[in-house]
């Protein structure tokens, strides 16, 4: 009896700890590529919307959009990950997120879905990608079968905050 | 704080009115003032060139916004200026975009009738028109 009392409390408490490993991602297409963002950070999923240019700013940073009477700067992913450039299209997306003190709104070209994955499954990112994606990478992983890459939000700030 | 809605193009700005000492019609058949009340050469810019504006098209006419400086007059010219407003609240620039404008003209931004508009800050613009460094 109490053996398998036992039993149930180490098993929940394996549970427990699978649970507490999982978060959650916002799956984004960035170029044909996949990019998975942390969930915890992402505020809202906006459609897109031109936003105000800021003259003299970098291309990397196509304006401001205004939510809920909050301005966030529109970060656009692709360039700062050396991607193609798409147009906006129906389905290019604004995901707003706050990391830290820092809020934006990413440019994404579509998003994929939201999904839990657990710390273990995110490997290191590959040697062989060039060094600046590999900075803003806080590994991959795969999704159905496609590599999935998981963004460093951390380090995304850091480097927008560096000259660019 | 009262700002003034400024058109350049298919742009719209704000500004503070207390940047601006004198708001003027130029037309283009008058010739423009050449002297300020010193005796000092005006100086003439056209903002909207200034912003990176592409648009070759002039206006018929141009509204005129009088800066005086310390030491110079600057006159910036744009294609018109609508309306007085008084928002209720000037949003500062994130810090993230700010750090990486080339130039610090602008004090913040506006949401107004759901538009999200720019602050100009039109004593700097002029400081540097004045300064040459634009």
């Amino acid at each position: 009896m109490n053996s398998s009392r036992e039993a149930i409390i180490i098993m929940n408490q394996n549970e427990v700890e699978v649970l507490a490993e999982i978060q959650e991602y916002l799956v984004v297409n960035l170029a044909d590529e996949h990019y998975a963002i942390p969930g915890i950070a992402v505020r809202e999923v906006m459609r897109w919307q031109t936003p105000t240019s800021v003259p003299g700013a970098p291309a990397i940073m196509p304006g401001l959009i205004s939510q809920r009477g909050v301005i966030f700067p529109v970060i656009d992913l692709r360039l700062i990950l050396g991607l193609t450039l798409n147009l906006a299209t129906r389905a290019t997306r604004l995901v707003l997120v706050e990391h830290d003190v820092t809020r934006m709104a990413l440019l994404v070209d579509t998003v994929v879905d939201l999904v839990p994955l657990t710390a273990k499954s995110i490997a290191p990112p590959p040697a062989a990608l060039d060094a600046q994606r590999v900075r803003l990478l806080a590994g991959v992983t795969t999704l159905e079968g496609a590599t999935l890459a998981v963004l460093n939000l951390g380090a995304l700030v850091a480097v927008l905050h560096e000259t660019l | 704080m009262l700002l003034l809605e400024i058109h350049i193009a298919d742009q719209c700005y704000l500004a503070p009115q207390t940047h601006v000492d004198h708001l003027s019609q130029l037309l283009p058949t008058t010739a423009p003032e050449q002297d300020d009340a010193r005796g000092r050469p005006l100086i003439y810019a056209e903002l909207g060139a200034l912003l990176g504006s592409q648009v070759e098209a002039k206006p018929d006419r141009y509204h005129a916004l009088t800066i005086t400086l310390r030491r110079r007059t600057v006159v910036l010219l744009v294609d018109r200026v609508e309306r007085l407003t008084q928002p209720e609240e000037v949003h500062p620039l994130p810090p993230l975009m700010r750090k990486h404008l080339a130039r610090p003209w602008f004090t913040g931004a506006v949401i107004l009738e759901q538009r999200l508009l720019l602050v100009l800050d039109l004593q700097r613009i002029a400081t540097d028109v004045a300064l040459g460094v634009v």
